[in-house]
């Protein structure tokens, strides 16, 4: 349904911005919808937007079905782009923060790079496993302690189906998708990254001493050593209790370490 | 909007001394005389002169120059929130502090008119002020995110030139776009 917006801005003025410049303004539109509608000003304007071949997509998982399924019987174009020269497309997927009142315990993280026939899927996994407490890891979630498959259970959903149909479909131009799942945005004191190993000796570690002692300076040293994949994202080093702790999987084993911690960085950015 | 952007900054500074302790060696600042296309004359510090690079190459090209440099097509309100937000910039290039920028840099987009920022960008453009050109565009980018396209036409001016079968056949392909969208 179409609102038509009866309160314009008042001061109505004529406008002669270079058209580098509106293109530049346009590029700086974070928002694909505002995008699509701006391609609806006026064939100025909608010249413009089909010169943009990045796009940014934020919506919940039923509404990408939605764009998506639209677009399938017609063409090899996806219906969130508003033209067939994209080369980026990076699709935010989110709960409705006032339906899912639950804390964000998942987020997963889609890298799809095409290059011609060859597709390179990488896919990044962070779950929330507990509250860092001193001496302590609080509110364990009993499944970290299953087996690892359970991870890969968790991100064979909706999100993988979505890339799949948006590979299939793609636009001849496309060259990058990045899918990034997140649950909801509970506010976050901090976060702390690490390994399923990691994690496991720390915990063979905690077991092992007197559940009042803090947190060593070992483990400071050891969870920041950036190789063990483990980050403080705030760099608050005086105030951990209370961080949540994640751990992290990447699916694909040969992944070349640094591009692993970026996407990382990237998929957790989300909650920031 | 504020009185403060409003009024030009004509000749401001020029009683100002250097507080620095090593004023004794430093030489006097040097002051830059801009008229802009409606005639007023701004006084400006080389330093803030020299943020623009239009007015920069302008004085690599004669050195010697004392001349009032003409900046044609340029109106006095717009300069002188350029102007403005320059000064405070090479406050910040002095003395780093990242936090401090974004706030002020925040308040004073805030504080601007749909217009006003608009007005500035082709002075911000003309004087090849990148920075400034950045935060402008962003600025304006946040403001239409979200609202109608009508809002859109209003902000930029323009004249819907789709016939309206063809403004409802777009509408019908991305409906999806169209819902949802912020109040005006």
């Amino acid at each position: 349904m179409i609102t038509v917006r009866s309160r314009l801005i008042k001061e109505h003025y004529k406008l002669d911005l270079p058209d580098e410049i509106i293109l530049a303004i346009l590029e700086k539109v974070q928002d694909t919808e505002t995008l699509v509608r701006c391609s609806s000003a006026s064939k100025r304007f909608q010249a413009f937007v089909s010169k943009i071949d990045s796009l940014p997509l934020i919506c919940t998982q039923g509404e990408l079905s939605i764009m998506l399924s639209a677009a399938l019987p017609h063409s090899i174009r996806i219906s969130p782009c508003p033209h067939e020269d994209v080369k980026c497309l990076e699709v935010k997927l989110c709960s409705v923060p006032n339906i899912a009142r639950c804390r964000a315990n998942h987020a997963s993280m889609f890298n799809a790079k095409i290059d011609d026939d060859q597709i390179d899927v990488r896919r990044t996994v962070a779950i929330q496993v507990g509250v860092l407490t001193r001496g302590f890891i609080s509110k364990l979630i009993p499944i970290f302690l299953a087996k690892s498959n359970y991870y890969f259970r968790i991100s064979q959903n909706e999100t993988e189906l979505c890339l799949d149909k948006i590979l299939l479909h793609r636009p001849k131009t496309l060259r990058s998708v990045v899918i990034s799942c997140v649950k909801d945005s509970y506010p976050f004191r901090g976060k702390v990254f690490m390994s399923r190993v990691q994690l496991a000796n720390l915990m063979l570690d905690q077991l092992s001493k007197s559940s009042h002692q803090p947190l060593g300076s070992q483990h400071e040293d050891w969870l920041e050593e950036p190789e063990n994949a483990a980050y403080w994202l705030k760099k608050q080093h005086r105030d951990r209790e209370g961080e949540t702790l994640w751990h992290i999987v990447y699916e694909s084993e040969s992944l070349h370490k640094l591009t692993a911690e970026r996407d990382l960085k990237e998929l957790m950015g989300d909650f920031d | 909007m504020s009185s403060s952007t409003d009024s030009p900054t004509l000749t401001t500074e020029t009683t100002q001394l250097s507080p620095q302790p090593d004023t004794e060696t430093a030489k006097p600042t040097k002051k830059i005389t801009l008229k802009s296309s409606d005639n007023q004359i701004f006084e400006v510090e080389e330093s803030v002169a020299m943020e623009f690079a239009t007015v920069k190459s302008f004085f690599e090209d004669s050195p010697s120059s004392t001349d009032i440099v003409p900046l044609p097509n340029v109106t006095a309100k717009p300069l002188s929130q350029v102007i403005e937000f320059c000064k405070e910039q090479i406050k910040f290039k002095a003395n780093p502090d990242e936090a401090q920028k974004k706030k002020y840099n925040a308040e004073f987009l805030t504080e601007k008119s749909d217009k006003d920022l608009v007005d500035m960008i082709p002075v911000a453009n003309y004087l090849e002020i990148k920075d400034l050109l950045d935060v402008l565009n962003q600025a304006v980018a946040d403001r239409i995110e979200n609202k109608s396209v009508e809002y859109v036409r209003n902000f930029f001016g323009i004249d819907n030139d789709f016939t309206a079968e063809e403004e409802a056949a777009l509408r019908r392909e991305h409906a999806w776009a169209y819902e949802g969208v912020d109040e005006d």
